[in-house]
């Protein structure tokens, strides 16, 4: 009998079930899923993109959302989440439909108009990472970029880390990806090196030293640069990627191309149109992916970066460029699971947002 | 003078014995009113047992009704909500939950370039 007792008073005390969330048929449900943020710095577009992946919905932001945001939460809900985010970045978000908006507030200053597409962002060098450790007295370990993916062991990684280009082949890489995996759980993460913005960044690496810096730029005379050896027995893979152009109202089709590709190369999709003669507009959309990380269960780290062009003709024939999109993402994806990716959330203005449909699966399994 | 025993007597030779001699009257009027309190001492004994019977039998009942109902209550409980979380600096922002996790790189924009278009 003591028993008994004792086990209804612990059942007794273990938590009680949360409520139902209420829910009307318009709420997201996941606005009630539960969430932890620790942001230092964060830019606030770069938020609200990844909190629409986590609802499952386009987000589409007016342009004079911008700046950084800082803040520590632990798990409270995602809708409490965005009401802290609107309060600390001074902006107005909706969700509504598949949609989420928003703009600033009329008190706020804006941050101004996103920067004007004027820069080309015209392919850079960066054929060389110079990898140190912050403070250390070591020397600089420069390593090739190589054209394909490959493995190599940087100084303060505990174990070897997957290097790969992205950009166009034959030119020099637009971004240079690396992932390294957790010794904790096992699971890859990756980061993305823009070859185009100068300067050291940290490398920020799992199973890496917090003091691993990474630097882009071109090899240097005095430098004998490591070469990563490639990665073995390529696997065949096949990426399915559909790109949009999204309002509240409707999807319009940009792009659908496929790619089947080996494990140890990556893939560089280009296309596009020009209306009339040279100057009168046209748009250019170039993808450019790796596989970082094939894992043997069905799922693997894709690194992938896209820049969408779009110009339009101005007076006297003159070209004015009118939108720009430039964005990377790494991710963590299963086989034939799809995932979007918001490349911009403020496209042409705010008008739209252009996102991209990404399903990747093996080889095999996809020519079935 | 000794009482004869008296479980050896008949009812009507006990009775007689009784009313001629007044010092086994007394003494069997002694027995019989310690006989009568033990006989309220048992019985209260075992109204004291069947009551307490009684109560551990519906604490034991109750207890187990309670087990059984809070035990309904874990199996239907419903599954943990999942928990997401966001890291982010100024380098980019990473989104990790159940079978997930992705991370945006917030770049910078591009340095203009000798030989970049204008």
């Amino acid at each position: 009998m003591i028993g008994s007792f004792l086990l209804a008073a612990a059942l007794a005390a273990s938590p009680a079930p949360a409520p139902a969330a209420t829910q009307s048929a318009a709420r997201n449900p996941r606005l009630d899923v539960t969430i932890s943020l620790s942001l230092k710095d964060a830019a606030v577009v770069d938020l609200l993109e990844k909190m629409a992946d986590l609802l499952g919905v386009t987000p589409i932001l007016d342009p004079a959302v911008g700046g950084t945001v800082s803040m520590d939460v632990d798990g409270v809900t995602v809708s409490k989440a965005l009401a802290q985010i609107e309060e600390r970045a001074g902006i107005e978000i909706v969700v509504s439909g598949e949609v989420l908006r928003a703009k600033a507030r009329p008190d706020v200053s804006a941050r101004g108009a996103a920067p004007s597409s004027s820069l080309p962002a015209a392919p850079v060098p960066g054929q060389a990472l110079r990898v140190w450790l912050e403070g250390a007295e070591e020397r600089t370990t420069t390593v090739r970029v190589p054209s394909w993916v490959g493995r190599l062991d940087l100084p303060g990684c505990a174990g070897s880390v997957t290097i790969a280009p992205l950009g166009p082949y034959g030119n020099n890489p637009w971004a240079v990806a690396i992932s390294s995996r957790d010794p904790s759980n096992g699971r890859p993460s990756a980061r993305i090196f823009d070859t185009s913005s100068s300067g050291a960044q940290k490398a920020l690496l799992p199973g890496c030293d917090a003091k691993l810096v990474v630097e882009v730029g071109d090899a240097r005379e005095p430098d004998t640069p490591l070469v990563p050896f490639r990665v073995e027995k390529g696997q065949p893979l096949v990426v399915s990627m559909r790109l949009l152009e999204v309002t509240g109202e409707r999807e319009e089709l940009l792009a659908e191309p496929r790619v089947a590709f080996r494990s140890d190369s990556g893939f560089s999709v280009r296309s596009g149109w020009t209306a009339g003669a040279p100057g009168s507009g046209g748009q250019e959309i170039e993808i450019h992916g790796a596989p970082l990380d094939v894992g043997s269960d069905e799922s693997a780290t894709l690194a992938v970066f896209a820049r969408i062009t779009r110009t339009r003709a101005a007076a006297e024939g003159v070209v004015a460029q009118v939108a720009r999109a430039r964005r990377a993402e790494s991710f963590w994806l299963r086989y034939g699971r799809l995932v979007r990716w918001t490349v911009d959330s403020s496209w042409e203005g705010g008008r739209a947002a252009l996102v991209l449909e990404i399903t990747l699966d093996r080889g095999n399994a996809a020519s079935r | 003078m000794t009482c004869p025993d008296f479980h050896h007597l008949d009812d009507e030779a006990l009775s007689t014995h009784l009313e001629s001699c007044p010092a086994c009257a007394d003494a069997a009027r002694a027995d019989a009113r310690v006989a009568d309190s033990l006989v309220v001492a048992a019985s209260a004994a075992s109204r004291f047992r069947l009551a307490r019977r009684r109560a551990s039998s519906g604490l034991l009942a109750a207890s187990l009704v309670a087990v059984a109902l809070l035990a309904v209550q874990v199996v239907r409980r419903p599954e943990p909500r999942p928990v997401y979380v966001l890291r982010g600096d100024e380098t980019g922002i990473v989104l990790t939950g159940p079978d997930l996790a992705r991370r945006a790189e917030s770049f910078a924009p591009p340095t203009p370039r000798k030989g970049d278009r204008t």
